[in-house]
């Protein structure tokens, strides 16, 4: 009996516990992050789902609080700056405690997404600049117009696209934290052997045509030796909707319906066609496969006289072939320049609690100042958002990071459309249907242009 | 109390966290999955009901049919390839007198231990039309290799090749049900003069088709989920070939953040997997033997 009554205990107490660790807050990862979704902070006052900024002023500002930071470096340089960065942030506003939590870029939006959805998201967190507008849409994230009313903060310090990009229906809801531009890297040497003037890189396409032939070089097994260019080079940075800008065309209309097969944008499908026919395809798809089996970069190694990159790629270079003699140049275009761009921002998860909205974006306007900016851009390479960071002297004396910033006034972000976010990925099917496979570009983009439709309709 | 009643109770509340785990963790999630599908859900939004949009839009969707195509496809030819290895295996792996036989079931097991990851990746260079193993060996015979992963034509037979290396687990459960198959059957027939075909068409095939009938469920089950795939190896490409249903299914609710419409895909496929066991099941009858004349 005794022994019987010891059983039901020890059942009851293992029962308990099990229930009570499945249904409890944990940490969310070893990197000291806790889970404080503020639910005990509602203001009383405050009975709209939607937080604006400051509606009840920060009668609290001074009381200490603790908020929450994700963010997409879970290793590499960033890792080791963003808590020097906590730090003095922590310093200078001693009654604000940040936690943050850096994630793998590759799980970092399902996890946000989730966690947000969960409604154990964080107070502040990183997100992807193009898809801000279904946030905002949706009431995710906070109206910042009032935090920017009140600390009179000078939006005119970012980028004018950057700034637009953070606005929906005349409100600002985050501040960009970087972005970046796509340009045209050459190797002048290899320009000089193939009796090109290196200080006169292609600007439209018939010569980027031309010059790809006169910079190739196929070997007695009709193996690419060296490679003038190709769009399938350069972890596709040479978009296909790029490409089409810079003819002209546009992918979707002003009533959000696909444009696909515009004639400029079937020409640029067959430019891209034709380069590649410099190669043949099994030249092509050998060069292919010994670049991403070496996993090394073909134009920093010098096997490919022009390629499209982001501004990343300077850093690159820098550090693996400093001596090599190249520049930099506008994509070339047929209508206009423009250069495709792509960031990341930093949102106010509108968790029903203004303390913690108001210490994220104290945390916020730190993370964009002039000087914290600079240092995240001496670390990353990255094109950050504040200008007077990337348009800074000890910056502007490179001519070559001069190049980058002037992209900034041709740069244009991807349309946002709520049915098929990812429709460019729709693109990058038609891309490998005509240069693996043999399609006809009119009827790659016809096909992407009914997978479009069928979304939207 | 009785003491009946007290065991009965002691076993429910040790059963309970198992109840709870599969209740809570499971069925819930399940039936609130079907409340999703007729959602426009997006993660960010309140559950809005729309009615049946989300699946007349799939059935609108020329990409929600290429993805059930091509892990159909997967299906049909990787269940059959992958029944006959593991037989063929099984049966070589089944003869006491073959020197080093443990060593050599374990290495046609062991594909099936290694994490998805690292066969995917593994594979990919083994795939690789210029420097992969195969082209380099059909190379070496004369014949050139195709594009494989790269290849529209050639990507789905790739994944299958590579599911099909991966057999040692449905080897194993065949080798233990050749080894319940009593020898006394296979002597009255060489008393009878049966030679080994025929030995191994009425004799091992029906004791075995209970297992072949498992292993087929299974395959087809598993296979309408093929995913890793495509994920690691491919995304899809090119142009869509390996674009299959459960990948498909992510990308609508982690990419495009239609959670409605992936919840209609996962019932979809729920009901066409259901209807392809119903079916397998009802002609079952006239193919698995079970010893004591019991149907299923």
């Amino acid at each position: 009996m005794f022994k019987y009554k010891n059983n039901k205990l020890v059942l009851g107490l293992l029962l308990s516990t099990m229930i009570l660790g499945a249904c409890g807050n944990g940490d969310a990862e070893g990197n000291g992050a806790t889970n404080d979704t503020s639910t005990e902070d509602v203001d009383a006052n405050d009975t709209d789902d939607n937080v604006d900024a400051g509606e009840n002023g920060d009668t609290t500002s001074e009381e200490d609080i603790t908020i929450d930071f994700w963010h997409i470096y879970s290793d590499g340089p960033m890792a080791e700056l963003i808590p020097e960065l906590i730090e003095e942030f922590e310093a200078d506003n001693q009654h604000i405690t940040v936690d943050h939590l850096g994630t793998n870029f590759w799980d970092y939006f399902t996890r946000l997404n989730t966690a947000v959805a969960g409604g154990v998201g964080p107070d502040l967190a990183m997100n992807d600049t193009t898809t801000l507008t279904v946030r905002a849409q949706n009431n995710v994230i906070v109206n910042i117009d009032d935090f920017i009313n009140e600390d009179d903060f000078n939006t005119d310090d970012f980028y004018p696209i950057l700034m637009e990009m953070m606005e929906y229906e005349g409100s600002y809801y985050g501040l960009a934290s970087d972005t970046d531009v796509r340009v045209l890297y050459y190797n002048r040497a290899h320009f000089e052997e193939a009796g090109l003037d290196p200080d006169s890189p292609p600007t439209n396409w018939e010569e980027w045509e031309e010059y790809t032939e006169a910079l190739t070089i196929i070997d007695d097994n009709g193996l690419v030796e060296q490679m003038g260019f190709s769009a399938e080079i350069g972890i596709s940075n040479m978009s296909l909707h790029t490409l089409g800008w810079t003819n002209g065309g546009d992918w979707w209309d002003e009533e959000g319906k696909p444009t696909f097969t515009e004639p400029e944008n079937v020409e640029a499908l067959e430019f891209m066609e034709r380069i590649n026919n410099i190669y043949g395809e099994n030249a092509m798809s050998a060069f292919r496969s010994q670049a991403s089996a070496l996993d090394y970069n073909p134009f920093i190694a010098e096997t490919v006289s022009m390629v499209v990159e982001t501004n990343n790629l300077l850093q690159d270079i820098e550090r693996y072939n400093p001596d090599m003699d190249y520049g930099i140049a506008t994509i070339p275009y047929n209508v206009e320049p423009v250069t495709y761009s792509a960031g990341f921002n930093y949102e106010i998860i509108d968790n029903d609690d203004d303390a913690s909205a108001r210490a994220a974006w104290e945390f916020m306007k730190f993370l964009t100042s002039e000087d914290v900016q600079l240092r995240i851009h001496n670390e990353l390479g990255n094109l950050v958002s504040n200008i007077n960071a990337a348009e800074s002297e000890e910056l502007m004396q490179n001519e070559n990071w001069v190049s980058i910033v002037e992209e900034m006034e041709h740069a244009r972000f991807i349309e946002f459309i709520n049915e098929l976010p990812t429709w460019n990925s729709t693109l990058n099917s038609a891309e490998e249907a005509v240069l693996q496979s043999n399609v006809s570009p009119e009827d790659a983009l016809q096909e992407a242009q009914e997978i479009a439709e069928d979304a939207v309709n | 109390m009785t003491m009946k009643r007290k065991e009965s109770i002691t076993g429910y509340l040790f059963f309970l966290p198992a109840l709870i785990g599969l209740v809570f963790l499971l069925a819930i999630p399940i039936i609130f999955s079907l409340y999703i599908s007729f959602t426009d859900y997006n993660m960010y939004n309140e559950f809005n009901w729309v009615g049946l949009r989300n699946y007349r839009n799939l059935f609108n969707d020329r990409l929600f049919f290429r993805s059930l195509w091509n892990t159909i496809y997967y299906v049909a030819l990787s269940v059959p390839i992958n029944t006959v290895v593991g037989i063929f295996l099984a049966l070589l792996l089944n003869n006491d007198k073959i020197k080093g036989l443990k060593f050599f079931r374990t290495t046609f097991y062991l594909p099936t231990v290694v994490s998805g990851v690292a066969v995917a990746l593994l594979w990919q260079w083994v795939l690789d039309p210029n420097f992969g193993l195969i082209n380099n060996a059909l190379n070496y015979i004369g014949i050139q290799g195709p594009g494989w992963l790269t290849s529209t034509v050639w990507s789905k037979p790739s994944i299958i090749l590579m599911n099909a290396w991966a057999v040692g687990g449905t080897m194993i459960i065949y080798l233990a049900g050749l080894q319940g198959i009593p020898n006394s059957l296979y002597e009255s027939a060489t008393i009878d003069g049966a030679g080994p075909v025929r030995k191994f068409l009425n004799i091992t095939l029906p004791m075995l088709s209970p297992t072949i009938f498992f292993n087929v469920i299974m395959g087809v089950i598993s296979g309408f989920q093929v995913f890793m795939q495509a994920y690691i190896m491919t995304d899809g490409g090119p142009n869509n070939s390996t674009l299959f249903y459960a990948f498909y299914l992510y990308n609508k609710a982690f990419r495009d953040l239609q959670m409605g419409s992936a919840s209609a895909m996962g019932w979809i496929l729920l009901i066409i997997t259901l209807a392809l066991t119903l079916v397998i099941f009802k002609f079952s009858s006239s193919f698995v033997y079970y010893e004591d004349n019991s149907k299923n």
